[in-house]
């Protein structure tokens, strides 16, 4: 594997997600949802009893294998690094608020691809307020807004993450009492465990080794005309679309879309909020778990932040239904992208002292 | 520096190993004990997953004997009459969401196409295992069938009054329900 180059290795990541969660649906996961990070995170903090909806309780096993891919992947070659201890709290708000913004529109970017791909127009609004977010990210980086600079830390502090991904392995097949899996709504659909974790593991891997990353990928093509990334997310959403017209899932148009609304304004802001939490603390949700992995401490402060995000989606609805956005939700993406505006303002303004 | 003076170099540091050994052992050993029994109860008596079937076979059951005549009336297609036996039921269960598919039913085999659009949206909202075809009440099949003809019926009304508020928002929910009926992970 390490004879191929950057590119290549990219391009293959961006097919094995945009097939692999194609099939994967095809397999039981929820159409149009084979792999989204955003509603993993949302069954994983019901199954662990953040939140309580039994309908979305679910230890997804791809999940936990992006977590462990990645981190065997990072020890293979040796690139297990663990550093941390930029700005925590605002990594872990940051991650909060991607995760409210993923509700909003319903789904992560990678869910976004998946969507167009299987010809959902209502993704437009938030591909276009994806890299609207990012475009505005990437300014602001040029303009010398950017998180502290990560440490060197214990190695023991790596370990934590992929610990909790053991563990969350462990329960998935002991089911201990307080561990919940509904048995119906999105719960019950899921494609077979082992499938599940062998496409997680692999993925993970792969996204290890090349550092794909939805937003990166963008942020990068924008900000220095870099197409390495940016031709791994090209191909997560051509093997998307070519898996979708092959296996008869491709249904062009706005209606009778799988878990989508006709809020057009409120999926082009949530996809900004995303689009620039993404860009200030550098990864797409699915980057983090992968950074998690491997080594990266803020990176694991982040995903915390995106659990937590998930219940309180849940619990405190801010999120959209099919019906639409629902008004807590129209709130906390008002609420995200002050968030993120203050904190790119006072970073920009913290450098200019220094 | 060999393995024994890495890990035995003092006191502390050996009680500290040796702790934490014995502590992952009971834990190992306390949690295969746990999920064996959980397997062996498992096994012995009825799952979660069967409690589950158990509690939709209940339910068809119990709504089977509860609308049987409103059943039986709507294959007469007698649907006055049927409506009649159908009020009596909602105030006898009114927390049954069934009611609002039979209610459904019977607005939309009069041709009152907003009220059974209206009367979906309850049933749905109120039950949403009635778009999920992982559960034995999944009536998808039959509520996409009816919004199909209900659009084109909608569409036709609004063409002639198209500043009819509550046609647009009939067919608002009708999109809605589609999207429902779809699938995706709500």
């Amino acid at each position: 594997m390490s004879r191929l180059k950057l590119p290549d290795i990219s391009i293959i990541t961006g097919i094995a997600l945009g097939a692999g969660a194609v099939l994967l649906s095809l397999l039981g996961n929820p159409v149009n949802s084979g792999i989204c990070i955003s509603c993993f995170l949302e069954n994983l903090a019901g199954a662990i009893q953040l939140q309580d909806s039994l309908r979305m309780s679910y230890i997804r096993p791809e999940l936990v294998g992006f977590l462990l891919g990645a981190f065997f992947m990072a020890k293979q070659n040796r690139r297990f690094r663990v550093t941390g201890g930029s700005s925590p709290l605002i990594r872990f708000f940051l991650g909060f608020f991607m995760i409210v913004g993923c509700g909003v529109f319903i789904g992560c970017p990678i869910k976004m691809l998946l969507r167009l791909g299987a010809g959902d127009l209502t993704a437009v609004a938030a591909l276009l307020g994806m890299l609207f977010g990012i475009w505005l990210g990437g300014k602001y980086i040029r303009a010398g807004s950017v998180l502290d600079r990560a440490q060197s830390m214990p190695t023991i502090n790596g370990y934590v993450l992929p610990a909790i991904g053991l563990l969350l392995l462990i329960f998935l097949f002991l089911k201990p009492a307080f561990i919940r899996q509904g048995f119906s709504g999105p719960a019950a659909q899921h494609a077979p465990l082992w499938i599940s974790l062998a496409v997680g593991l692999i993925i993970g891997g792969l996204a290890q080794h090349s550092g794909l990353c939805i937003t990166g990928g963008i942020r990068n093509f924008f900000l220095f005309r870099e197409k390495t990334l940016f031709s791994g997310v090209v191909a997560i959403f051509v093997s998307a679309l070519m898996v979708s017209l092959l296996t008869g899932q491709f249904n062009l148009g706005m209606e009778a879309q799988p878990g989508a609304h006709h809020s057009h304004l409120w999926s082009f802001l949530a996809m900004v909020l995303v689009g620039l939490a993404a860009v200030i603390v550098d990864g797409c949700p699915f980057r983090q778990v992968i950074k998690a992995g491997e080594g990266d401490v803020d990176a694991g402060i982040t995903c915390f932040g995106m659990v937590t995000g998930a219940a309180m989606v849940i619990t405190w609805e801010l999120r959209s239904t099919s019906a639409g956005p629902q008004f807590n939700g129209q709130i906390a993406t008002l609420f995200g992208l002050i968030f993120c505006l203050t904190v790119i303002l006072s970073y920009r303004k913290a450098k200019r002292q220094r | 520096m060999g393995i024994k003076d890495k890990f035995f170099g003092n006191l502390l540091d050996s009680v500290t190993f040796v702790s934490l050994a014995l502590l992952i052992v009971i834990t190992a050993v306390m949690l295969v004990q746990h999920g064996v029994a959980a397997l062996q109860e498992e096994g012995a008596g009825v799952s979660r997953k069967e409690l589950a079937e158990e509690m939709y076979q209940k339910r068809l059951e119990q709504d089977k004997k509860i609308y049987k005549e409103v059943q039986r009336l709507f294959g007469m297609r007698q649907y006055t009459a049927a409506q009649k036996v159908l009020q009596k039921v909602q105030r006898e269960h009114p927390d049954n969401p069934r009611s609002f598919i039979y209610q459904a039913r019977l607005h939309y085999n009069n041709g009152n196409m907003v009220e059974a659009i209206s009367s979906y949206r309850q049933a749905v909202d109120s039950e949403p295992d009635f778009v999920d075809n992982k559960t034995p009440l999944f009536l998808g099949e039959e509520i996409k069938d009816n919004l199909k003809a209900a659009k084109q019926t909608l569409a036709q009304e609004l063409k002639s009054r198209p500043e009819d508020t509550e046609m647009r928002k009939a067919l608002d929910e009708l999109l809605y329900l589609q999207r429902r009926v779809a699938g995706g992970c709500e």
